[in-house]
C-alpha cells in the first residue's frame, strides 16, 4: 500500500476548499495510476488543523469517487478526527480507519 | 447570555451628534460590540455625522472620540477602533482576545492568520488539539461568511467581516464573535430552499448537516462542526443573529428565537462562548 504524508506535501494548516480542489487532483492521479484493488495510506502526522471544508473537498471526494481505495491514519489526533466525523455526517461516506503502515 | 436590552439606544439627535447611553453598562461582549459596530455602520445617515460622543451620567462624559468622514470602509475603521478602545470591559477582568479588533476584507487576509490565533489559544492554556478546533471552527465561520456573500455585500462597505474576542479572565471564559455585512441566511438558503420563510427558520435549517446555500448543493459543513466542537469538546454556547432576528442554539439542533425586529436589516453574527 502507498503512503504519503499529507503534512509533508500539503503543510500543516489544511484550511479552505480551493486549496482543496489542488489537492484532490493530486491525490486523484495517485489513486487512478494504481492497479486493482491497491489503497492509498494517508498519514496525518504534521497536521495541525483540518478544517472540514478542506477534508470534504479532498477526503470526502476521493472516498465518493474512490470508495475503499483510500485510507486514513488512525492514529491522526482528535482535531482531525472530528474533521472527518463532520465530513462523514455531511456527505454520507464511511473512511477506512488503519494502524500507520 | 446576549441581553438585547444592553444594546446602546440612540437617546438624542442634536445637530449632526449621535449621544449614545452607557448608564448602568460596565461591559458589553464581543458579540455586542460587533452589533454595536454593525449598529453604527448600517445607520443610514450615517455620512453625514463627524463625532461620535460615547458618555455616561456616571462621572459625565468618559470619552470624546473624534473622526473625520473620510469614506468607507475607513470609516468603518475608525468606529471599529473607537468601540474598542472606549467601551469600559468590567473592571479590569477581561480584556480583548487578540491585540486588535479584526477586519477582513478578503478571505486571504484571515489564512495569514491562522497561525497566530492558534498560538493565542495554546499560551492561554488550550491543548494542541483543543486550540486547533477553535481555530479551525473560526476559520470554517470567517470562510462560510465570505463564501455566502460573495457578489452580495451591502454596497456601502464592500465585502467586511470582523472577528472579535474577549477572554473573561475570572469565568475562564472565551467568548468570540464573527460578524459580517452580508445578506444573511435566508437569501444565502432560498435558491435551495425556497421553502423558507422566516431567518429563524432559515438558520434551524443551517445548522443541520447537509444544508447548504451553494449552487453545487456539496458542503454544509461549517456550522455542524462547529456545534460538535462547543457544545461536545467545550459545554459551550451558541448564538446567531442574522438579520434582525436572534436565536440560541440547542445542543439538540434546536434553535430558541430570543428577540425578533431587532435594528438590522442585513448581515449576520455567530457568537461563541466557551469555558477553558
Amino acid at each position: 500500500m502507498k503512503s504519503i504524508n499529507i503534512g509533508q506535501k500539503f503543510g500543516k494548516f489544511l484550511i479552505d476548499r480551493d486549496s482543496g480542489r489542488d489537492v484532490f487532483e493530486i491525490l486523484k492521479r495517485e489513486v487512478e495510476a494504481f492497479k486493482d484493488g491497491e489503497k492509498l495510506f494517508l498519514d496525518f502526522s504534521g497536521v495541525v488543523i483540518l478544517n472540514p471544508s478542506f477534508c470534504d473537498e479532498v477526503f470526502g471526494q476521493l472516498e465518493q469517487s474512490f470508495p475503499g481505495r483510500v485510507v486514513m491514519d488512525k492514529n491522526a489526533n482528535h482535531a482531525l478526527m472530528v474533521a472527518f466525523e463532520t465530513v462523514e455526517e455531511t456527505r454520507g461516506v464511511k473512511f477506512e480507519f488503519r494502524e500507520n503502515i | 447570555m446576549i441581553n438585547y436590552e444592553k444594546i446602546i439606544e440612540i437617546v438624542k439627535w442634536k445637530d449632526f451628534d449621535w449621544k449614545m447611553d452607557f448608564t448602568g453598562i460596565k461591559s458589553l461582549n464581543s458579540f455586542e460590540i460587533n452589533d454595536l459596530i454593525f449598529y453604527l455602520a448600517n445607520q443610514e445617515k450615517f455620512d453625514e455625522f463627524e463625532r461620535i460622543d460615547f458618555s455616561t451620567n456616571e462621572g459625565g462624559e468618559f470619552t470624546h472620540e473624534y473622526f473625520k468622514k473620510i469614506g468607507m470602509p475607513e470609516q468603518l475603521v475608525n468606529i471599529a477602533k473607537n468601540v474598542k478602545e472606549n467601551i469600559i470591559f468590567d473592571d479590569n477582568n477581561s480584556s480583548c482576545f487578540f491585540d486588535r479588533i479584526k477586519l477582513y476584507r478578503f478571505k486571504q487576509d484571515f489564512y495569514g492568520e491562522y497561525e497566530n490565533i492558534f498560538e493565542e489559544f495554546s499560551k492561554i492554556g488550550f491543548s494542541q488539539n483543543n486550540a486547533a478546533l477553535i481555530t479551525s471552527s473560526i476559520g470554517e465561520l470567517v470562510d462560510n461568511a465570505f463564501h455566502h456573500n460573495l457578489g452580495q455585500w451591502n454596497s456601502s462597505f464592500g465585502p467586511l467581516v470582523i472577528l472579535m474576542a474577549q477572554n473573561i479572565l475570572d469565568k475562564q471564559e472565551i467568548n468570540i464573535s464573527i460578524c459580517d455585512f452580508g445578506v444573511g441566511f435566508l437569501e444565502t438558503l432560498k435558491n435551495n430552499y425556497p421553502q423558507l420563510k422566516s431567518e429563524a427558520e432559515a438558520i434551524e435549517v443551517a445548522i443541520k448537516p447537509k444544508t447548504t446555500g451553494r449552487i453545487s448543493k456539496i458542503g454544509g459543513n461549517g456550522l455542524v462542526y462547529l456545534q460538535k466542537n462547543i457544545f461536545n469538546g467545550f459545554s459551550g454556547e451558541i448564538a446567531i443573529r442574522s438579520k434582525d432576528s436572534l436565536v440560541s442554539v440547542e445542543k439538540n439542533g434546536k434553535i430558541n428565537l430570543l428577540k425578533n425586529n431587532l435594528p438590522f436589516n442585513y448581515g449576520a453574527n455567530v457568537f461563541i462562548s466557551l469555558k477553558y
